[in-house]
């Protein structure tokens, strides 16, 4: 979304709340906790039609793409989730049924406080304060270049590490370094109302080639 | 299909309406029912690790931790310096890592440079740090401003630096989080870390707030 016009302002009467209805937050998890999501939404998400995308909001938006992935891939079906639907709407004291899992519970609860960090850079092609530019690309599949730096010159920042290449989730994927790269505003925008400032970006190295 | 929900409601979680309240159920809140309900059902999802994931992300995540490192940093120097060169495994020390926040940049703000944090493509954060991120951060407004008119996006926030203030946004496009570390307000210097943590808010964590200074605290 970066650099697009007409939403407005930021601050509205919502505040610094989180979100606003308890269903928002269980159709967030539901999603991620699926046993077929591999634990990231996003490509599904990226796949809403544009329409839907900028009309919902951010919680409908995995809500929306939690069913559609689920019917796409034949999980569910729009009868099963139609006859539910019908059980919660005509039977207040209806409940979602529940399935244990306590090993399964234990591991998530153990994740929450662990992780490691992305590996060192193996081979990095690219060297801090080397001067580069975003490829020009348009995939059609899920990636992780936005569309405001494609084209623009930039200066890396940091190396961050390596890390699977975007899309080719989950398992059989590429590994690529990883660079923070830092660009003027003037490169991005041109003059601006503001005073220059710096926009800095973390691209795999696939986005990138050396500037000419 | 409906005779397997029949169950004990001792188990009744609190993220939808409660039968008791008899407040009809939002058109997106039967749509969530009855995506969980299906994905039970056919053995895809396992309840109480949901639960689990949620009870950590509401509670045992939240921006309380993020100022427990940013007071750390504070006041001891070579914390500081570690956190600056490599806030992964500093945050990992304090037992802060976790899904979200395993390779965390921490970026220092000074009289010199202002640092603010957003993520155009999506809405990443890091969540052990700083819990679930605020409505606003989400929104399309943030998304798209923070990098184009970060000043003007400031102000909203009642934040106005000096012009010759170096902004930098850092868009969090990959798996890196980032937090940032505030200014420490002046007048803190007899401040225990407890109470220092109490002056760092979450937008101070985000660029969009300076730390609160005590004086403005009740």
């Amino acid at each position: 979304m970066g650099g697009m016009h007409g939403f407005g302002p930021v601050r509205t009467s919502d505040g610094d709340l989180a979100y606003h209805e308890p269903w928002e937050l269980r159709a967030q998890f539901v999603g991620l906790m699926s046993s077929l999501t591999g634990g990231t939404m996003r490509a599904n998400i990226e796949m809403l039609a544009p329409a839907d995308y900028l009309a919902s909001s951010y919680y409908v938006r995995w809500l929306t793409a939690a069913e559609q992935f689920h019917l796409r891939i034949g999980a569910v079906t729009t009868a099963e989730l139609l006859e539910w639907r019908a059980v919660f709407t005509h039977d207040p004291d209806a409940v979602v049924p529940r399935c244990e899992n306590p090993e399964l519970a234990q591991r998530v609860s153990a994740m929450l406080s662990g992780g490691s960090p992305l590996p060192k850079a193996g081979d990095p092609l690219f060297a801090v304060d080397e001067t580069v530019v975003v490829k020009r690309i348009h995939p059609e599949t899920h990636h992780r270049c936005p569309r405001y730096v494609r084209g623009v010159h930039g200066t890396i920042e940091a190396v961050c590490g390596d890390d699977r290449v975007p899309g080719s989730e989950p398992r059989d994927s590429r590994v690529e370094a990883v660079y923070t790269v830092r660009f003027l505003s003037i490169d991005l925008w041109g003059v601006t109302a503001e005073p220059p400032f710096t926009v800095l970006v973390d691209l795999w190295q696939g986005y990138l080639e050396a500037a000419a | 299909m409906s005779d397997d929900h029949d169950h004990d409601h001792d188990h009744d979680h609190d993220h939808y309406d409660s039968p008791k309240s008899r407040r009809p159920r939002s058109e997106f809140e039967l749509r969530t029912m009855a995506l969980e309900a299906a994905l039970v059902h056919n053995g895809l999802l396992a309840t109480d690790a949901v639960d689990a994931f949620l009870e950590g992300i509401e509670h045992r995540m939240g921006p309380h931790n993020g100022a427990r490192v940013v007071a750390r940093a504070w006041i001891d120097p070579a914390f500081k310096a570690r956190l600056l060169a490599d806030g992964s495994a500093s945050v990992a020390e304090m037992g802060l890592a976790g899904p979200e926040g395993d390779t965390v940049r921490v970026v220092e703000n000074t009289v010199d440079t202002h640092n603010m944090v957003v993520c155009t493509l999506c809405s990443c954060y890091p969540w052990p740090l700083l819990g679930l991120p605020p409505i606003w951060y989400k929104s399309f407004a943030y998304r798209s401003r923070a990098v184009s008119e970060p000043r003007a996006v400031l102000a909203e926030f009642g934040v106005s630096l000096d012009p010759s203030v170096e902004v930098r946004v850092w868009d969090s496009s990959a798996e890196v989080r980032y937090l940032v570390l505030p200014q420490r307000p002046a007048g803190t210097d007899r401040l225990s870390e407890d109470e220092l943590a109490a002056l760092v808010t979450r937008n101070s964590m985000i660029g969009t707030a300076f730390a609160d200074h005590p004086s403005t605290q009740g």
